[in-house]
């Protein structure tokens, strides 16, 4: 399926997959007993925590350790608090898991919160209640007073392959989009409004009201840093102060579609809209309620795990791999792929050869092939300071081509993450 | 959060295009037979002696020295094979069985292994190999004293280069471009079917097994310099065309120049390499002492290698 | 393939190859052939690549014209370099170092003085006081001359080796560098063809 063409003489081409080709409507998948939403805030350090185990929860109610916090969760089921315990995300971000029992379908209770507050879409009950929204919208941007937001670019395209959530919502409902994007207009000041999409969905993008702009079929060139990239320097060229750096705001096109309905309607929609690939390559739609674990969604697709199979969250090539069957569908849960343990590639232990591919794939001229030699031997200053890491925008092309089938990827991010850590031990020692 | 089946846990990318180093490796060597099985059938059994035991002396060396280095078994990825299958193309067909495993071992253990394997190496184990031979036992590698017991059905049986060395280009003014392109010629096992070679090339740039960059900048830097020198002095000079077909020109272009440790990844850097590397194999068999200039001019252009692939785009988003 | 296979195949094909190799080395025949297709004569002033084949096939020379140590065609001819030394001296039959031994044939094979030299009055005289070397007429033979047919026709009459032709019998034989310019280049001025004595170069280019 991406395997390396027989024409090894031009770049390796690897085409987002179209929304056209996924065939039938979102299979939707209920959770059946609980559902686990992640707060991303650490439990440990929280002396007076607001939830306690035993405390009912509400369907669209937010869930917040403190009380007024801006990190929170959003339930979609009503239920009872049936755990709080720290969680660990793939670089060591602290987070806290809420496990959720959940109440019978019957006795399905609304939160009025959100519903009572919104009218009229302001700037604060967005940050407020919305930032749980599928696809993550984020609004700090605007109240960042070292900032000035020239516009609003939303992303009509998924970062990486298998990703169709974003085109799914532009295909079939560009109105709630539009929806959206007048909500945004009015709420943030900011007119200027970009909807960047595949090309065979111009048609119906224009129909937005926004700027349409359109990427290439091939990965990398959808992923968001790259496109981010791109409008800086268009907007360097069309004449923005030299010197001053151009701030755009971002917004998935699920995450404007979502909240246009969640002003229209006055409930929060919390159904993630995901990709999943069965053992055999079947790539299905489902439309999951956050929260959901993994466990209901292999039921409603008839799969099964063996010992030493894969699930990865996210896409092939920035995924996540999760490693219990209880994980949930968390608000950027693009695809869930499902791979056999027979299909999961060996990494031998082979040094770099310096056959130069990862070089020629990198999308931002990183030369890999002697970051690699630094990252190795952890020599992580070097790596940052001649052989341009913060360069890397995460695509994982390098390690798809490479040859020695080293992590590189790994490497770059464990090399990016122990700087962090160092850094910001400094800032906190000096 | 824990969960009965214990599941697979790994870092992105989940996804690889399948491509390994002995599929490298195997798709050169199946290429060079097209320049080796001509090369068994004109010179026969004393040919598929010293190819089969320099494949298999190339790779024992490389297990002796896994065993002694107590490191990972590395014969699995083809590469000490592919060394001992492009040595045994540049001997002539019968040389000694030692100077097989001599040649074998100096571009395993001393061209590679020492600096830390496969990927290490700055100098192409084969040019390292060859050029100690060269210089170590010319007599054994000089083909014309090598191949004095065959009979051939061309004339003159003698090594092209030596004769436009010796006798200037006027002596080789008799042999067809089109014949030293079939290998009607002396030669090394596997270098003198040059339409061989060709088809081997063109595969391997085709399948991105070899960099294009490198190989045609390489005979452009021959047929540039070539034309030069033909143009000053016609009489001494032979032209670009002969410089192409003789001698370790083609081997070199596409199995030597192209070895992906010793040559440079960017795309300028790759020009420039190949480039210097034609010139500077026309300079030395025009000028220089050797009869044929491929080896040392890999040999140099492996030295400069890391100097001149520093010439690289600037990345993107990097400030200064 | 797994890496454990690629290792597997490793070893498959080192230990055929390695087999093959040896196999081939240990049985191939290491004599050059009886008749040599060309030779490669090593030289301080450079290699000469001898084209063998040619020179029988082309030019019709039977083995003895330059064979010339036997007459017989159908023996196997001997090779030049079996007589003619890198470093030998040209040395005559007589006089110091020459094989002719005089007290042998005057003491104990029982010839006078006067079989042999021309008696004078003041007795035996020198050979040569009148046969000149390179001086050859039809009243005084030159030395080679006269050596040859005194010698050799007295060792005829009497059944005696070494007889005509056998150089070597008398002679040390010619350095081998004279031998060959003499043999090569002397065919090549009478034929008018090929590579002449002043034409260094166009033999001895083969390398050192």
């Amino acid at each position: 399926m991406m395997k390396r063409s027989f024409f090894g003489i031009f770049k390796p081409k690897l085409e987002y997959d179209v929304i056209d080709d996924i065939k039938g409507e979102p299979l939707v998948v209920s959770p059946q007993k609980k559902i686990t939403l992640f707060i991303d805030q650490a439990y440990e350090k929280i002396s007076d925590v607001a939830l306690k185990v035993g405390d009912s929860v509400k369907r669209g109610q937010k869930l917040a350790l403190t009380p007024g916090s801006d990190r929170y969760a959003l339930a979609g089921r009503s239920g009872r608090i049936a755990g709080i315990s720290p969680f660990i995300g793939i670089s060591g971000e602290p987070k806290t898991a809420v496990d959720i029992d959940l109440s019978d379908e019957g006795r399905q209770e609304d939160d009025a919160d959100f519903k009572n507050s919104s009218k009229p879409p302001t700037l604060k009950n967005a940050r407020d209640f919305l930032e749980g929204l599928p696809g993550k919208p984020e609004f700090d941007v605007f109240s960042d007073p070292g900032k000035s937001i020239r516009a609003i670019v939303v992303i009509g395209v998924d970062a990486d392959l298998y990703g169709v959530a974003n085109q799914y919502f532009v295909k079939n409902n560009i109105i709630s989009i539009k929806t959206g994007i007048d909500i945004l207009r009015k709420i943030t000041g900011v007119l200027d409004v970009v909807l960047v999409v595949p090309q065979h969905l111009v048609q119906t993008a224009g129909t937005a009201g926004a700027i349409v702009k359109t990427v290439d079929s091939r990965y990398p060139a959808a992923h968001p840093r790259l496109i981010m990239r791109h409008f800086q320097e268009e907007a360097v060229r069309g004449g923005a102060a030299a010197g001053k750096k151009s701030d755009f705001a971002v917004f998935n096109a699920e995450s404007v579609a979502t909240l246009g309905a969640a002003y229209n309607t006055g409930r929060l929609p919390l159904e993630k809209t995901l990709l999943f690939v069965s053992k055999d390559g079947n790539k299905r739609l489902a439309s999951v309620l956050i929260g959901t674990p993994l466990k209901d969604v292999l039921n409603a697709f008839g799969e099964t795990l063996n010992q030493g199979d894969r699930v990865i969250f996210g896409g092939p090539m920035t995924g996540v791999s999760v490693y219990s069957d209880q994980h949930p569908v968390t608000a950027d849960t693009d695809t869930i792929i499902i791979q056999d343990s027979s299909q999961i590639m060996e990494q031998p232990g082979t040094p770099c050869i310096n056959c130069g591919e990862c070089v020629r794939v990198c999308p931002t001229n990183v030369p890999v092939n002697l970051l690699i030699r630094f990252l190795e031997a952890g020599q992580y200053e070097e790596a940052a300071g001649q052989y341009d890491l913060y360069s890397c925008i995460d695509c994982g092309f390098c390690a798809y081509v490479c040859e020695s089938r080293i992590p590189i990827f790994q490497y770059i991010k464990l090399a990016k993450h122990t700087l962090d850590r160092m850094n910001a031990a400094e800032v906190t020692h000096a | 959060m824990h969960s009965a089946i214990k599941l697979t846990v790994s870092h992105a990318p989940f996804c690889h295009n399948g491509s390994r180093i002995s599929a490298k490796s195997y798709n050169i060597m199946l290429a060079s037979m097209l320049a080796v099985v001509p090369g068994f059938y004109f010179y026969g059994l004393p040919a598929v002696a010293a190819a089969a035991l320099a494949v298999g002396s190339a790779m024992a060396w490389e297990l002796v020295f896994n065993l002694i280095s107590r490191r990972p078994v590395s014969i699995g990825d083809g590469n000490a094979a592919l060394i001992g299958l492009l040595a045994a193309m540049l001997l002539p067909a019968t040389v000694p069985w030692w100077i097989v495993v001599i040649a074998t071992f100096i571009a395993v253990i001393i061209g590679k292994q020492i600096f830390g394997g496969i990927g290490a190496n700055p100098f192409n184990p084969v040019a390292v190999a060859m050029a100690i031979l060269l210089v170590s036992w010319p007599d054994y590698l000089d083909f014309n004293t090598a191949l004095v017991h065959y009979q051939f059905d061309f004339e003159p049986v003698t090594y092209p280069l030596l004769m436009v060395k010796s006798f200037g280009a006027d002596a080789v003014e008799t042999m067809n471009w089109m014949d030293l392109l079939m290998g009607r010629q002396v030669g090394g096992i596997g270098t003198t079917f040059g339409i061989g070679l060709l088809i081997a090339g063109v595969y391997l740039m085709v399948r991105g097994y070899i960099r294009w960059e490198i190989s045609l900048s390489f005979l452009a830097g021959i047929i540039i310099t070539a034309f030069i020198f033909n143009k000053i002095d016609p009489e001494s000079y032979a032209g670009p065309v002969f410089h192409i077909v003789t001698g370790y020109t083609l081997i070199g272009a596409f199995m030597l120049a192209t070895e992906d440790s010793s040559s440079p990844v960017n795309f300028i850097p790759m020009l420039l390499y190949g480039a210097l590397g034609g010139a500077f194999t026309i300079l030395i068999r025009n000028v220089g002492l050797h009869v044929d200039g491929v080896i040392f001019a890999v040999l140099v252009m492996n030295m400069v290698n890391p100097l001149i692939d520093k010439i690289r785009p600037k990345a993107v988003g990097k400030v200064a | 393939m797994t890496s454990k296979n690629e290792t597997k195949l490793g070893y498959v094909i080192a230990v055929v190859c390695l087999a093959v190799g040896v196999l081939l080395y240990g049985t191939l025949p290491a004599e050059p052939p009886e008749t040599p297709v060309r030779l490669m004569f090593q030289s301080a002033a450079g290699k000469v690549l001898f084209d063998h084949q040619i020179h029988m096939d082309r030019y019709g020379l039977s083995c003895s014209d330059c064979h010339h140590a036997d007459d017989d065609d159908s023996a196997l001819p001997v090779s030049c370099s079996d007589c003619h030394k890198v470093e030998a001296e040209y040395v005559p039959a007589l006089g110091a170092g020459g094989k002719f031994n005089h007290d042998a044939h005057s003491m104990d094979f029982g010839f006078d003085c006067a079989d042999c030299h021309h008696m004078g009055d003041e007795g035996a005289s020198h050979c040569g006081d009148c046969h000149q070397p390179g001086v050859d007429d039809e009243s005084m033979p030159g030395r080679t001359q006269a050596f040859h047919s005194q010698c050799i026709g007295c060792h005829e009459d009497m059944g005696l080796t070494p007889g005509a032709g056998d150089c070597a019998g008398c002679h040390i034989p010619r350095k081998r560098a004279e031998a060959f310019h003499d043999q090569c280049m002397g065919c090549h001025e009478n034929f008018g063809a090929g590579p002449a004595m002043d034409d260094c170069a166009t033999c001895h280019g083969y390398g050192k």
